[in-house]
């Protein structure tokens, strides 16, 4: 975060510079005019008698106030940003005073430009002009002072101090500036670091919204999901009861000896048995079905589980849990399922044409974390994916609601339980459950 | 920035900074450059018709009545004027050289003269009662006590056109309080009074 | 020949149902409401009600009440298709035979509807008498028909001559373990569903009833609804292995 608050920061003091150069563009365009003028029609011309020509003010001021102007005129336009710009502004600001001192007269008044200019160059927040500037004036009254001692202080023999006084001025007024300077640039920081807290703020507030936006757009899913579903299931069963009936006639009868009847009525069976699947799954992923704790021996519940899934040739389903295992306390039902799920899945992973092997392995005791393991040899899960596969929707089959893992992520959840997956493409994978400490007892309690 | 952009950068602010050095230096010298001054004489001239006052000193300053740089003595004068506190009587002396038109002479710094209270312009034709004073340039201060000694001559401007404290101011002030000076006389700046054909430099 | 009173506002879903159980030779009356079917209750005697829960007008869960008033001996079965979580438990705990989700297989239907005009009892097998016959009375407050014995032997012996569809068997008992009486009911009578009860967690016993098929293995103390709850639920249980098989 203090990065970007420099950053901000930076860009808040090259914003000022350039609106900084922008106006000494124009003032000292100004003045140039202002000064040609004031010569014009001061002091036009010089004499000698009745011959005159015209005066050195006039040269003055359009030849040396436009050398004065010319550079940090063209470099306020072209890098109004950058440090020499800034300096040499401020050298040719004091340049400008002295010549429009001069241009007057020497009017006590046009003095007061000196002081003014400082007070314009502390716009830019910059010490460094401040202090080119000063020196400018200081040696400007160091050198006259030297070899027109006469023209800075009206007598030959000036007391040392003088140029004190003179310096004293100045300095109290670049004090004052000075410290204006750094006053500028911590409120401009203390902005920057606003702005930066903002800047953070909004992000996560949008992270946050996008959150929001997902999770409604997802309860939204799962309602209509729902609702759907329960809504099919009438239909459904009544579809399945009138092929039941019409089955049970059909193959008593004469039909029955037509190969494409009784293959139909098979392939019926199975659609209608296809479509209950797809609505369990949806419906289990948006039920809220409260835990019945129970003891639940785990081998037997895995041999349960492997009895439900739809078998492939070549794909070995082993139980590896030994069978004295403590008995965890689980919702056999919900169990199940996800057990179900996971070996399906694991199935289905395996790449056609291959043999495979998927093993369930368990471990853990009262009194301890347990771990139950589904493992297979099968294709693997690429590792940027690893984390999506939970998401509800989410699937890279060509078939199916892509929430069987996130039916078991949401019911390990409500089981307090976690699962984690180590996958290697062509090697396998391995999906983890643990299951916090618990003992049975306390558990149905 | 790249190193040629850099160097040409760095080379343009060198000249810029030499430039803008002799610039200055040459208004400096301009400013500072001193008008022709002639050794006065110890009195006041007889042969001036130039009224003296009774009982104050008097004050002669010559000057040029288009000469802008002479703005800044008139405000010397008044300053000076109001120090000596009446002690001073002052007569501007404006020299119109021969062959100038009618109405030349009258300009802001005559009205000025006139104005000032210890002050009055008189009217010089072709210079002749400054060349009575010596007087070679505008802005060229004469002064001179009761009995017609010269206390002080030279300018009242610390540089060319610059109103301001000045040497001249100081030396009349302390003549007037009754020092005896060794050197009473200071700078003049100023344009010529007389035009270049006849000896005049602008 | 079994009268059968279905009741489901849905008129496709009756009216198949009611050909498939007329099929398999029982007699089937319709009726379309909860109100209908009080009504048919009142005037005739039924051996079965097989009601849906959610209805417009009446609910199954409150016709399942008014019935068990007026024929506290019928059995009931209940369908949903929606999952009313709560009252499914609610009625579950109340002594309905079974709760059927939709949409079912119609033999399992068949099969649970004969099961249950059988009038099943459920045994309770505990070491400890009184445990027993008090368990036994609160399950028969209930509404289900129970008998209790207090060995593993005489249970074996019981389910020879009597309908006996559950057996709730505690697990640690002298002589012969409930793990023990579950191995030996798998190889008599495959028919039989036990439901182990232990005061505490005996991991090795455990592992060896639900090996042999136990359905569930509840720890003590085990309020007598939840008990009633689960005796349901192993009635209405679908035979995982044989869906399985008809998937494929």
């Amino acid at each position: 975060m203090e990065s970007r608050t420099r950053e901000l920061l930076d860009e808040h003091m090259r914003e000022n510079y350039r609106k900084t150069s922008r106006v000494f563009s124009i003032l000292l365009a100004a003045q140039w005019v202002f000064g040609i003028l004031l010569a014009v029609v001061i002091s036009p011309r010089s004499w000698a008698g009745l011959a005159s020509a015209t005066h050195v003010h006039i040269y003055a001021a359009v030849f040396l106030g436009g050398a004065i102007t010319s550079l940090p005129l063209y470099l306020t336009l072209t890098r109004p940003e950058s440090l020499a710009t800034r300096l040499i502004v401020g050298v040719a600001q004091m340049l400008w005073s002295a010549l429009l001192i001069h241009l007057t007269g020497g009017r006590i008044e046009t003095h007061f430009h000196v002081f003014g200019s400082l007070a314009f160059l502390a716009f830019y927040r910059d010490w460094k002009v401040l202090l080119v500037a000063t020196v400018v004036v200081a040696s400007d009254h160091l050198l006259r002072g030297i070899f027109w001692p006469e023209s800075v202080y009206g007598i030959a023999d000036p007391a040392w101090w003088r140029f004190l006084e003179h310096a004293a001025w100045v300095v109290f007024e670049d004090v004052v500036l000075v410290f204006a300077c750094f006053r500028g640039i911590d409120e401009m920081r203390s902005i920057a670091r606003q702005r930066t807290e903002l800047e953070k703020t909004f992000a996560e507030l949008e992270r946050t919204h996008q959150i929001v936006t997902r999770t409604e757009k997802l309860a939204a899913v799962g309602q209509l999901a729902a609702s759907v579903g329960h809504e099919l299931r009438n239909p459904l069963t009544a579809i399945r009861n009138a092929h039941a009936y019409i089955s049970k006639r059909v193959l008593k009868s004469n039909a029955a000896s037509d190969a494409r009847t009784v293959q139909f009525l098979g392939l019926q069976e199975r659609e209608i048995h296809a479509c209950n699947r797809i609505i369990s799954d949806l419906l289990d992923f948006a039920r809220e079905r409260p835990l019945d704790l129970r003891p639940c021996p785990l081998r037997p519940l895995i041999e349960e589980a492997f009895s439900v899934v739809t078998a492939r040739d070549g794909v070995d389903l082993v139980n590896e849990v030994p069978a004295d295992l403590p008995v965890p306390a689980l919702d056999k039902d919900q169990f199940r399922q996800v057990l179900v799920n996971l070996v399906q899945n694991a199935v289905e992973a395996m790449p056609a044409g291959r043999a495979g092997t998927v093993r369930v392995s368990a471990a853990g005791s009262a009194g301890d974390r347990w771990r139950i393991a589904v493992i297979d040899d099968g294709a693997g899960i690429a590792p940027e994916l690893h984390a999506r596969i939970f998401e509800p929707l989410f699937t890279t089959k060509s078939k199916g609601t892509g929430l069987g893992l996130a039916v078991v992520a949401t019911m390990l959840k409500r089981h307090g339980c976690s699962i984690s997956v180590k996958s290697e493409i062509g090697r396998g994978t391995e999906f983890a459950i643990e299951i916090p400490l618990q003992t049975p007892s306390a558990a149905a309690a | 920035m790249k190193f040629r952009s850099r160097a040409l950068f760095a080379s343009a602010t060198a000249a810029w900074l030499c430039a803008v050095f002799a610039g200055t230096t040459a208004l400096m010298r301009y400013k500072n450059a001193a008008g022709a001054q002639l050794e006065p004489a110890g009195r006041w001239p007889a042969e001036s018709t130039v009224a003296r006052v009774p009982g104050r000193s008097m004050l002669v300053l010559a000057a040029h009545p288009h000469c802008p740089c002479t703005r800044a003595s008139l405000t010397e004068l008044d300053r000076l004027l109001v120090r000596a506190g009446g002690r001073l009587q002052a007569v501007v002396l404006f020299v119109k050289p021969r062959g100038a038109p009618e109405g030349w002479e009258d300009t802001d710094l005559w009205r000025r003269v006139a104005a000032m209270p210890a002050a009055r312009p008189l009217l010089d034709v072709d210079g002749v009662e400054a060349h009575r004073f010596r007087a070679l340039t505008s802005g060229q201060t004469l002064v001179y006590d009761q009995e017609g000694n010269l206390l002080f001559s030279g300018g009242i401007t610390s540089a060319r056109g610059h109103e301001g404290n000045s040497v001249g101011r100081g030396l009349i002030l302390a003549a007037l309080d009754g020092a005896r000076l060794e050197h009473p006389t200071a700078p003049v700046f100023g344009c010529a009074l007389d035009s270049p054909e006849n000896g005049g430099t602008p | 020949m079994a009268r059968i009173l279905l009741v489901d506002d849905e008129g496709a879903l009756r009216v198949t149902l009611a050909a498939n159980l007329e099929l398999d030779g029982m007699e089937v009356e319709e009726a379309e409401s909860g109100e209908r079917a009080l009504e048919l209750l009142r005037s005739a005697p039924f051996d079965l009600m097989l009601s849906d829960i959610r209805m417009s007008g009446m609910s199954g869960k409150e016709l399942f009440q008014r019935a068990k008033e007026l024929r506290p001996e019928m059995p009931v079965v209940l369908m949903t298709a929606f999952a009313l979580e709560d009252i499914v438990r609610e009625v579950l705990r109340n002594g309905v035979f079974a709760v059927l989700p939709k949409p079912f297989d119609v033999g399992h239907l068949s099969r649970t509807v004969q099961r249950a005009l059988r009038r099943p009892a459920v045994l309770v097998v505990d070491d400890h008498e009184d445990q027993a016959r008090s368990t036994a009375a609160a399950l028969r407050a209930i509404g289900l028909r129970v008998e209790s014995i207090s060995d593993g032997a005489g249970a074996l012996r019981a389910i020879e001559d009597r309908p006996i569809d559950i057996c709730i068997v505690d697990l640690v008992m002298p002589g012969m373990s409930g793990a023990e009486v579950v191995e030996r009911l798998r190889w008599s009578r495959t028919d039989i569903t036990a439901i182990v009860v232990s005061d505490y967690v005996v991991p090795e016993l455990m592992q060896r009833a639900a090996a042999n098929g136990a359905f569930a293995c509840l720890c003590k103390p085990v309020a007598a609804d939840e008990l009633a709850q689960v005796v349901a639920e192993a009635r209405g249980r679908a035979d995982l292995r044989s869906a399985a098989v008809r998937a494929r």
